[in-house]
């Protein structure tokens, strides 16, 4: 148990491609320590990509285990985290489409076990004056925009604007040119922004804040 | 909008990312500066911006850790070891280009014995049933590089008269569809964690396999649920493994029959087809394959199929016949759609496919299905461009299959690397085919191949290809309630 303690303690303080290295010779604690570091990052844009939080667990889970199982050939050329980020993105993407049915059936059915998404949207038409109430809204509002964007603008938006990685890191991660980074995400925004202000307007509130 | 204005907007969104170069820069803050409609829109880009930026922070559940070392504990004990793989793949890869410069050489010096070393061709033309007709002339080195397998002709269509002993060691015997319980029925979601340790043992198997960097495809995007195909059904087993056994039998290593084995790694060959006269039902179908593969045995609803092309024997000079064993399941809409319903048996949502009333409406409904599912606009889009241009006059069946393969990438079946400089020479095959034997096959609307290793003792790779097709018209009313049972009809 001690010679456990010690082996985390010393991970924590070795960098992702020492942690790699180490996980690539059979070191189980390493790997842990690297699921530690990037497991809050991983699951928050899997949540952004996936339809409910207990799939983004699921993805993010499956996204380590498909890193774990295919270490050995991870070479190093690009860093770890932009490696699982890459897992993570196009496993949340597959796994978004595949189980698109179950989250557009959740929007009518309430019992089943998760957080329909109606439940999670605040009835604006009696409580718009409270302030807090309309922060909530908005960001029921930009969720929701974020969920009915492209996938590839989705996962532009979610990498740079939540994530904050910079544009070579997106393109390492999605596999795509720099400048095809740019301008994706900047429609992404654009369509993001229009998707809010539609929701806005259909609601009738929370409008009012936004520059137009 | 204008371009300009796009363009504008857009180096507006890179200058609030810091992703413009100096020169860029100076240029956006001059006019940010000088036009308030610029920085309107910059205030508009921003507050866009911090919308996102300002998403509430979700970390993740405790269990994350814990349940991915679990599986990582599980996975490795089952396969007997702890380690991951290793750079396993990068050694086989020096190998592999070892061997084949090797094989170059050999074949440099010893061209004129070539055709004494083919003339142990009978390896791969397994016991006595020639794949290729002309028996008596050596097989070239093209042919060689052709992925084939050669089940006995007298066996592709006696699926259900497999002899016991063609189920290699370890696969279980196939359960005959009609004996299937209501359990059974229920497509046993639960089989899949249970084999979960099973495929973590194939992935190893693969890893250590030469062509473990072939491997890649399979565990990423197939997660070895076709795998689990060869170990749950029988699809995969009797006269293909009964090829593969005769090939093992009478793979007895000279030195000339190892370099061609090398070259042809695939022993096994696995093709699955769907066919659809819907193309959504083939995207559908490419979503929901890999589960219903790997828990059903199709042997009652697929047909087995022989299909003959000529090659040119550039040595000889002459053509040489060459069949294929395809394996096809053919799917109507009504019976894709229950299959959509029965894969939507895993984990949560099981109930779902217990079926009420009210949902086996929503099931039976196709568009409404669709609609659910979200599938693009672009496919039905396509799907017209896709038809005019294969029922056009002397349609270019490469250009029109370039496509949909690409679109297959799309959404996250990828082909594999391996063999590439074939495809459009398999291209080329399929639509002869499709003159020659189907006149009503549109084409092939996607092909994804995975290509795994498994051993049992002895080497044994095989190649799993599933094509997924759209046809014109359904078959023939009697054929796909033979070959394809309604789902929803549980056989008792």
């Amino acid at each position: 148990m001690e010679a456990a303690v010690q082996a985390g303690d010393d991970n924590q303080r070795l960098g992702d491609s020492e942690l790699v290295q180490r996980v690539q010779s059979g070191d189980v604690h390493s790997f842990a320590e690297l699921v530690r570091r990037y497991q809050d990052r991983i699951f928050n844009t899997c949540r952004q990509i996936c339809p409910s939080p207990e799939d983004a667990a699921d993805v993010t889970q499956d996204a380590f285990l498909k890193a774990y199982r295919s270490i050995g050939s991870f070479s190093g050329q690009s860093g770890f985290h932009t490696w699982i980020y890459r897992i993570a993105v196009n496993t949340a993407i597959s796994e978004r489409r595949r189980t698109r049915l179950r989250f557009v059936a959740s929007l009518d059915d309430a019992d089943d076990g998760g957080s329909p998404l109606v439940d999670r949207v605040p009835d604006t038409r009696t409580e718009t004056t409270d302030e807090a109430i309309g922060r909530s809204e908005m960001a029921g509002f930009v969720e929701q925009a974020l969920r009915d964007l492209e996938s590839q603008h989705r996962s532009v938006v979610v990498l740079r604007d939540i994530e904050d990685l910079d544009y070579r890191e997106i393109a390492d991660i999605l596999e795509i040119p720099i400048g095809t980074v740019k301008s994706r995400v900047h429609r992404a925004r654009v369509a993001l922004r229009e998707a809010v202000e539609r929701q806005c307007k259909e609601n009738g509130s929370a409008s009012s804040g936004i520059v137009s | 909008m204008s371009m300009e204005h796009d363009k504008l907007s857009e180096q507006l969104s890179a200058y609030l990312d810091g992703a413009l170069d100096e020169r860029e820069r100076a240029d956006v803050e001059k006019r940010i500066e000088s036009e308030a409609e610029v920085r309107t829109e910059l205030a508009r880009l921003r507050e866009t911006i911090a919308w996102t930026k300002n998403l509430p922070h979700a970390s993740a559940p405790d269990s994350v850790l814990a349940n991915v070392l679990t599986r990582i504990k599980t996975e490795s004990e089952i396969v007997g070891h702890r380690q991951p793989m290793t750079d396993t793949r990068n050694r086989w890869k020096r190998l592999r280009t070892m061997t084949t410069i090797a094989a170059c050489l050999m074949v440099a010096v010893g061209l004129t014995i070539w055709g004494a070393m083919y003339s142990t061709r009978e390896l791969f033309v397994a016991v006595g049933n020639s794949v290729e007709k002309s028996s008596t002339s050596p097989t070239t080195r093209d042919d060689v590089d052709v992925p084939q397998y050669s089940p006995a002709a007298d066996q592709l269509h006696a699926d259900s008269s497999r002899p016991e002993s063609a189920v290699p060691k370890g696969l279980p015997t196939a359960q005959p569809a009609g004996d299937r319980s209501p359990a059974d029925k229920s497509f046993a979601v639960e089989s899949m964690s249970a084999v979960r340790g099973r495929i973590a043992a194939t992935h190893e198997d693969a890893s250590e396999s030469p062509d473990a960097a072939d491997v890649d495809l399979l565990e990423d995007k197939f997660d070895s649920l076709l795998f689990r195909a060869l170990h749950d059904t029988d699809m995969s087993s009797g006269a293909i493994s009964e090829n593969t056994a005769t090939m093992q039998r009478r793979d007895r290593p000279d030195e000339r029959t190892a370099m061609i084995a090398k070259k042809r790694r695939f022993s096994r060959k696995i093709v699955v087809e769907i066919a659809s006269t819907d193309e959504d039902d083939v995207w559908l179908t490419l979503e929901r394959l890999r589960p219903f593969l790997a828990n059903h045995n199709f042997a009652d609803r697929s047909e087995s199929r022989m299909t003959t092309t000529q090659r040119r024997d550039r040595s000889r000079g002459r053509e040489v016949d060459r069949s294929e064993f395809d394996y096809r399941l053919r799917l109507s809409e009504n019976e894709l759609t229950n299959l959509v319903l029965a894969l939507e048996g895993d984990d949560r949502d099981q109930r779902r496919i217990e079926l009420s009333d009210e949902e086996t409406i929503l099931a039976s409904d196709w568009s409404s299905t669709r609609n659910v599912l979200g599938l693009p606009d672009r496919v039905t889009r396509d799907r017209g461009e896709l038809k005019q241009r294969l029922s056009g006059e002397g349609a270019e069946p490469t250009a029109s299959l370039a496509e949909p393969e690409n679109r297959i990438d799309k959404v996250g079946l990828e082909e594999s690397s391996d063999r590439k400089p074939s495809r459009q020479l398999a291209a080329g095959r399929e639509q002869r085919k499709i003159e020659s034997n189907r006149p009503s096959w549109l084409g092939i609307v996607g092909e994804l191949k995975g290509i795994t290793g498994w051993r049992e003792r002895e080497s044994e790779d095989i190649r799993v290809t599933i094509r997924i097709r759209l046809i014109e018209r359904e078959p023939d009313e009697q054929s796909p309630g033979t070959l394809v049972p309604d789902l929803s009809k549980n056989p008792q």
